[in-house]
């Protein structure tokens, strides 16, 4: 992904679309989630980074709009797991197979 | 020519046809519009049920265990298991067993060992390996990919592309030019190779309009391979490919049919509710045509692709059929879904309804498994030289 980091801020949220795509969510330790915002989400990656506001403090988003949002996020976990060994801790949700996406 | 459907098949059918509506469709209301893969518990709880049926491993053969069909009922229930929304690339879920990778059928008992069967258990993921960057529609000229022998190993070094579910898969059956460049068909030979051989790599995903599921770049730098993954016979391995991909295409070509006629269903539906200038879609003579010539492609094509699987399962020669079925299906399945989407006016386009994402993945089925420009070359070759018998000549 190319877009910078951002603080994870409603200020820094208001600006990104409700567009399908794919986010990472970090905290200083690294990378901990990978997420899309797939056809089901309600308004979109904001929607999606929304549910990330009150998780805890100090973290850090950035996103890539994309219609290919899934092959995009199998792509960016699998990177992942390449260079870490393991995937990313996903503290924030189960299978987004199985919950759908909303 | 006649449509044969016996009893048994129309039992199968709906049998079929109920495990799609009861099973598949629901679970599509909670996923991803895109998704073409269910979790393993939910996946287990349906190839128990198709276990039952005596329809797991539908493409297998009874002496490996699988269900065994003839041809055109295969065919059938090819049109029936890809009435959903990712029945085209993912019918059912693979509930119904892993796309065939039949070449294995001709191994040695211990390549059937450590590959065939894990396939058949779904204990280990495939890919297959043919294209290259220098073109996929004439692979017999276009293979760059060498293996050269070290002793008794091989040593494979080259690039493919489009290369689907490589990144996750566990081995792949990858085609290189063991003859020189001038051999053709008779110098490409089929390796096994394992995916954490050194000097294998994955070198990226290439994303396209099918978002669930995605094609690969490969890269093989000195790959040795033992000569027991050499898959039949050296100078052998185009043969291996293309008669496989041949009887393939037939319920590739129904796939696409049965998603043509479920987009077909929807319009007409949706053309009897929908009211605009005082009356029915329906009632406006527009729209009647457009269902008339849904009708038509899906009728014509129908008889022509189970045309190519009766002629499959008669033991004659069957290239021609297969390709004009491949040709014919495509092509009129996207015309079908175009037109439903057309009816179903901005519905159509949304992700609410499968229809865009048949239509995004329909594109892909005219230059997949054989392009419409490569069945053509087939068709008119053997027209052009004698040996196609027409219908009524049979
Ligand atoms: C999503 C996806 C998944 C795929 N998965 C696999 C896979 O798992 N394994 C694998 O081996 N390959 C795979 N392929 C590759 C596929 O088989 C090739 O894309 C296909 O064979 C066409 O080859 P090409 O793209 O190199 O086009 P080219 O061969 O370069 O042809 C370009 C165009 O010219 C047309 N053309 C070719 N010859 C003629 C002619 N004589 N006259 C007129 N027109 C002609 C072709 O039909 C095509 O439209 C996949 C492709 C896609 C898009």
């Amino acid at each position: 992904m190319i877009r910078p980091w951002l603080p994870l801020t409603a200020a820094n949220l208001a600006d990104v679309p409700g567009a399908l795509g794919v986010f990472e969510i970090s905290d200083p330790s690294g990378v901990i989630a990978i997420e899309y915002a797939g056809g089901h989400s309600s308004f979109g990656l904001r929607g999606r980074l929304e549910r990330w506001l009150d998780e805890r403090p100090g973290l850090s988003f950035r996103y890539e709009r994309t219609n290919s949002y899934l092959s995009r996020y199998r792509e960016l976990v699998r990177a992942f797991e390449n260079e870490h060994g393991e995937p990313p801790e996903q503290p924030n949700r189960t299978d987004q197979r199985l919950e759908g996406d909303r | 020519m006649s449509l044969p459907v016996t009893d048994v098949q129309r039992d199968l059918i709906d049998l079929v046809r109920r495990f799609v509506s009861t099973e598949i469709v629901p679970l599509e209301f909670e996923l991803d519009p895109d998704e073409s893969e269910l979790s393993a518990p939910v996946l287990e709880r349906l190839t128990t049920k198709t276990k039952q049926m005596g329809l797991y491993n539908i493409d297998v053969p009874e002496e490996f265990g699988g269900a065994g069909l003839d041809t055109v009922t295969r065919t059938l229930l090819a049109m029936e298991m890809s009435q959903h929304r990712a029945g085209l690339y993912a019918p059912c879920y693979a509930a119904f067993g892993q796309p065939d990778m039949g070449q294995l059928y001709d191994g040695t008992d211990e390549q059937k060992e450590r590959y065939l069967y894990p396939v058949l258990r779904a204990e280990k993921k495939s890919f297959f390996a043919l294209t290259e960057p220098s073109g996929g529609s004439d692979p017999a000229r276009a293979i760059q990919t060498r293996a050269k022998r070290d002793g008794s190993d091989w040593i494979i070094n080259g690039n493919k592309t489009f290369i689907s579910g490589a990144d996750t898969a566990d081995f792949g059956l990858v085609f290189a030019r063991t003859g020189d460049q001038e051999s053709g068909r008779s110098g490409i030979t089929c390796f096994i190779v394992d995916a954490d051989t050194p000097g294998f790599t994955v070198r990226r995903v290439i994303h396209t309009l099918r978002s669930g599921h995605c094609p690969t770049e490969l890269t093989f730098e000195d790959v040795r391979v033992p000569a027991a993954a050499v898959l039949g016979e050296v100078g052998q391995g185009f043969a291996l490919a293309t008669e496989r991909l041949t009887k393939n295409r037939i319920p590739y070509a129904a796939g696409c049919l049965g998603v043509a006629m479920k987009a077909h269903r929807m319009a007409v539906e949706y053309a009897g509710t929908r009211s605009v200038f005082g009356s029915t879609l329906a009632e406006h003579e527009g729209i009647q045509w457009m269902l008339v010539d849904n009708e038509i492609d899906l009728r014509s094509a129908t008889l022509i692709t189970l045309d190519a699987a009766e002629r499959a399962d008669s033991g004659q020669p069957f290239r021609t059929e297969v390709a004009l079925a491949k040709i014919v299906a495509t092509e009129a399945a996207g015309r079908v879904v175009d037109r439903a989407i057309q009816i179903h006016g901005g519905y159509g386009v949304t992700k609410d309804l499968p229809l865009e994402r048949w239509y995004r993945e329909l594109r892909i089925r005219r230059i997949g498994e054989g392009s419409t420009e490569t069945q053509k070359m087939i068709v008119s070759r053997d027209l052009l030289r004698g040996r196609y018998r027409g219908l009524l000549d049979r």
